[in-house]
């Protein structure tokens, strides 16, 4: 099979359509990216079972049961036997509850100081050989100290409540009227907190054991703050790399228009990756985060190929040299299709998400590599090829 | 082609050796793989606040070493960020889960004796009140303090103990065991640089053990036969015995056999850390076996009676250390004795989350078609090259090096930079593809070299470069690329960076060469 020669067309200039075609139609399905676990927080279980269940009688219940609204199942049936996995969202009483009770330790910490300093001020004004200038210091820091302590007391204590409140809905009343100093309440509220986490997942399990035989399960948990760091570390990580491998290509080519061309086309590559994962609802997590910035190396591979060949070689007319490598390109994009497709197919029988976000992504960014190489990146280098080459004409 | 003449190339050669040091990599260490693999327990700790990596790196080490001292060495804790910590499991189960939950809810319990009566305890203490300050010189020496405040009801308590005990110790313990005897090698005993008779070691350490009515008993290994009868005759009042790992396991049998619960130190631990202090002879200062970490003296003027909240403990680093090493020392020190004093706390307040589990049959499983992924893979590439290339010469190197590439990165990974989980399953499959496009490009540099027919020499070593030009930039912008998510502290992915990372390495500077030396081979007949 041979491809014609498509830089030969009078108007090759008009390939760029194409990818600019796809950016937009990738610029409108990006919104559509779901979210995933790690990125979003919440809970979620992977269920292997021989029973087969009513799927929206559980979804209910499991609503109903645990208070929250969003609750995904998906149901295969594949070598492994049948997996379930349920996706519950962050319950909102226990992700308040976590909130709560940094603010509380964060009270705890200002009560301890304050009673600390009453002490400290105190023992030191009976202190023998106090000049009155001393006194008068130690004197006014207790003062302020003592004025302080009844509200930041009457904060901690309405912390408290508002981590029990938290609580409350899953172990039932909590009694502080017992935790009279702060190390006594401490500990109350860490065992209710641990107890209520536990109580949520011992009711997540229940109300599935009572729609189908769980044979083996597990569970994984993504913590609101768990998942703010996530979030934040992924768009610092995704940053970095993208200016250092940018950095890179200009030290490489220390030309401005070959440098733009490839990053131009690298960054293409990932929009329309961006925009496949919109379509297929495949979400951004970790691990498709991860995919995207091998996408990078990627599709600087061929574009590099390409730059190279029609700029530094001598052979032929830029035009066919621009053909060659589009087939080496091209060959190069189908192995790795071919390689990530052989994973995809995999992951879809064996549930395996890791694999499967990985696989997804890399095959829509290696589709998009293929137009934005030889649609983008080759159009601009050939033209800015034919610009210089007039030039020195001239 | 001369195949003989290959073996001697230099390239063909690195090779060869870096398989053979794999081999042996793997032979020693054994590959290890995630808690995706082998199944487990994965606790999420969120901290209360976020901290900075020095703090970070105190918390991680606290907790390991609080796990580990419960015998469960196999734990591993990872930071992630500034303000999580995951301790994983690998093999774990429910119970074992309930255990490390305990031990990380809950803290040690500090004591500090005088002369047998308890002084001052972990309960005492006012909150946030344990500080340690900087070292501070004194001509050459540095000296190091930790002060602490404890609540009035404590102060009148240690005043009326300490009162008129100037100069004697406070045996400073971290858990001490009730009802318990020691039973040491005498060697482990007398091991300390100094003079003391054997009976005078043990009355020693007995007298330290002291704690208002309850007695640790001491009694010497070597001599068990002699002893015991005496020592089944204690069980009625002593139910725990420590001996050191190292102990004979007869009389770890014993022991048992007396419905003692046995507690294992190490050697380290059981050798008392005796000193000769001036003219008042021979001194305790800790000993591991029972727990007691350090023993400071009291100054004569806190023994006066006064009512005192506020203390400092306080000492100079070893005279005989360099004052680098000084410095480093005090500041170890000071550290020691404010997690002493804090009953071994952590830093900051923790918040357990909820654990993932993982079964070990499921995490079997995946093992299992990660490998098949991996190796269906790496054949569906083959076959597409097969059929561009159609030679079987061409063909078979490509395979060879795809599987060289991966086992060679599982190797390195798996045994001494990591484990194997997911990501780096993950980042080794996909950057076979990048290995491939690699050769392929190789391989259409050195056809399209060919077709040009003159001078062909020249023209295979010029295809060469130009197509290795081409690799290495990529290589160099794939590592850049995937180097901010290997520092990221991300361990979800950061195997996925790391094998990416490791897999271009080994492509670019041995297998790859390889391959074009092969190629050049191939193509000069």
């Amino acid at each position: 099979m041979e491809i014609p020669n498509i830089y030969k067309f009078k108007n090759y200039k008009l390939l760029i359509i194409i990818p600019t075609l796809l950016i937009l139609v990738s610029l409108y399905f990006i919104p559509k990216i779901p979210t995933g676990l790690d990125l979003r927080g919440g809970t979620l279980l992977t269920i292997s079972t021989n029973s087969s269940f009513d799927e929206n009688a559980l979804q209910d219940s499991l609503t109903k049961e645990l208070g929250v609204r969003d609750v995904s199942i998906s149901n295969v049936q594949g070598p492994l036997g049948r997996t379930v996995e349920i996706e519950i969202e962050q319950n909102e009483r226990i992700a308040a509850g976590e909130k709560d009770m940094r603010g509380f330790y964060a009270s705890v910490e200002t009560v301890n100081g304050l009673e600390y300093d009453i002490s400290r001020f105190t023992a030191d004004l009976e202190r023998a050989n106090i000049t009155q200038a001393e006194k008068d210091d130690d004197q006014k820091s207790l003062n302020d100290a003592q004025a302080k302590l009844p509200a930041s007391q009457k904060e901690m204590y309405s912390l408290a409540d508002s981590v029990i409140a938290d609580y409350e809905f899953f172990v039932g009343k909590v009694d502080r009227s017992n935790a009279t100093d702060t190390t006594t309440l401490e500990s109350l509220l860490a065992n209710t907190s641990i107890n209520a986490k536990q109580k949520y997942q011992d009711k997540i399990l229940s109300v599935i054991t009572s729609h189908m035989t769980v044979e083996q399960f597990s569970l994984q948990d993504v913590s609101p703050s768990l998942s703010e760091f996530f979030v934040s570390k992924t768009q610092e990580v995704v940053i970095y790399s993208f200016v250092l491998a940018a950095i890179v290509v200009v030290i490489i080519f220390r030309s401005f228009i070959p440098s733009v061309a490839v990053i131009a086309g690298a960054l293409t590559d990932i929009i329309i990756a961006l925009g496949g994962m919109g379509l297929f609802q495949i979400p951004l997590s970790l691990q498709s985060i991860a995919a995207l910035l091998m996408l990078i190396g990627f599709s600087l591979d061929t574009d590099i190929l390409l730059t190279t060949r029609v700029m530094r070689r001598t052979e032929g007319t830029p035009h066919e040299r621009a053909y060659d490598a589009m087939k080496t390109g091209v060959m190069m994009a189908l192995v790795s299709i071919i390689g990530f497709s052989v994973l995809f197919m995999l992951s879809l029988a064996t549930q395996i998400s890791t694999y499967y976000q990985i696989s997804a992504v890399a095959i829509c960014g290696l589709v998009g590599d293929i137009f934005a190489t030889w649609c983008t990146n080759a159009v601009i280098i050939l033209w800015h090829v034919e610009r210089t080459t007039k030039g020195a004409k001239k | 082609m001369k195949y003989k003449a290959l073996l001697r190339e230099p390239r063909i050669i690195v090779l060869l050796a870096v398989i053979a040091i794999a081999c042996i990599l793997v032979i020693n260490f054994g590959l290890h793989f995630g808690l995706e693999f082998e199944g487990g327990i994965r606790i999420p700790i969120s901290l209360e606040k976020s901290v900075n990596p020095l703090v970070m790196n105190d918390i991680i080490n606290t907790i390991k070493l609080r796990v580990t001292k419960y015998g469960m060495s196999q734990v591993n804790v990872k930071g992630i960020g500034n303000s999580e910590v995951y301790v994983e499991l690998p093999h774990g189960d429910a119970r074992q889960l309930d255990e490390i939950e305990n031990i990380l809810k809950q803290q040690g319990k500090f004591e500090g004796i005088v002369d047998g009566k308890v002084a001052v305890t972990g309960a005492d203490m006012m909150p946030g009140s344990i500080q340690e300050s900087q070292p501070t010189t004194q001509g050459n020496d540095v000296k190091w303090a930790v002060s602490f405040a404890i609540n009035q009801d404590a102060a009148r308590r240690f005043a009326i103990v300490v009162y008129g005990k100037a100069n004697y110790p406070v045996y400073m313990f971290l858990d001490r065991y009730e009802d318990s005897i020691v039973v040491i090698k005498r060697s482990d005993l007398l091991s300390t640089n100094t003079s003391i008779s054997e009976s005078e070691a043990v009355r020693l350490l007995e007298k330290a053990g002291m704690k208002e009515n309850d007695s640790i008993k001491v009694f010497i290994e070597d001599d068990f036969s002699l002893i015991n009868q005496t020592i089944a005759s204690l069980n009625s009042t002593k139910k725990i015995a420590i001996l050191s790992q190292a102990a004979d396991p007869s009389v770890v049998k014993a022991l048992q056999s007396m419905n003692y619960q046995v507690i294992n130190k190490t050697p380290d631990e059981m050798k008392p850390n005796f000193y000769v202090a001036g003219d008042e002879g021979v001194k305790l200062n800790g000993w591991g076996a029972i727990n007691l970490l350090s023993a400071p003296v009291l100054s004569t003027d806190i023994t006066q009676g006064r009512v005192n909240q506020f203390y400092e403990v306080n000492g100079f680093a070893p005279s005989a250390l360099s004052f680098d090493k000084k410095q480093a020392a005090a500041i170890q020190e000071s550290k020691k004795l404010k997690s002493i004093l804090t009953g071994g706390a952590l830093p900051v307040r923790i918040m357990l989350g909820t654990p993932t589990t993982i079964p070990a049959p499921l995490g079997e499983e995946f093992l299992k078609y990660s490998a098949i992924g991996a190796l269906a893979s790496a054949s569906a590439v083959s076959f597409i090259i097969f059929l561009r290339y159609k030679k079987l010469s061409i063909v078979l190197p490509i395979i060879a090096t795809i599987l060289l590439e991966m086992s060679l990165t599982l190797s390195v990974v798996g045994t001494v930079l990591g484990t194997i989980d997911l990501g780096v399953m993950a980042g080794v499959i996909g950057a076979t593809g990048a290995g491939v496009n690699d050769q392929i490009i190789i391989t259409d540099e050195m056809l399209g070299g060919r077709k040009e027919g003159e001078k062909e020499e020249r023209q295979i070593k010029a295809s060469i470069a130009r197509a290795f030009f081409i690799v290495l930039t990529v290589a160099s912008i794939s590592i850049v690329a995937m180097i901010p998510l290997l520092f990221s502290g991300l361990v979800e992915i950061m195997g996925y960076a790391l094998s990416v990372i490791i897999e271009v390495i080994i492509g670019v500077t041995i297998t790859r060469p390889a391959f074009g030396a092969f190629m050049e081979k191939m193509f000069e007949k």
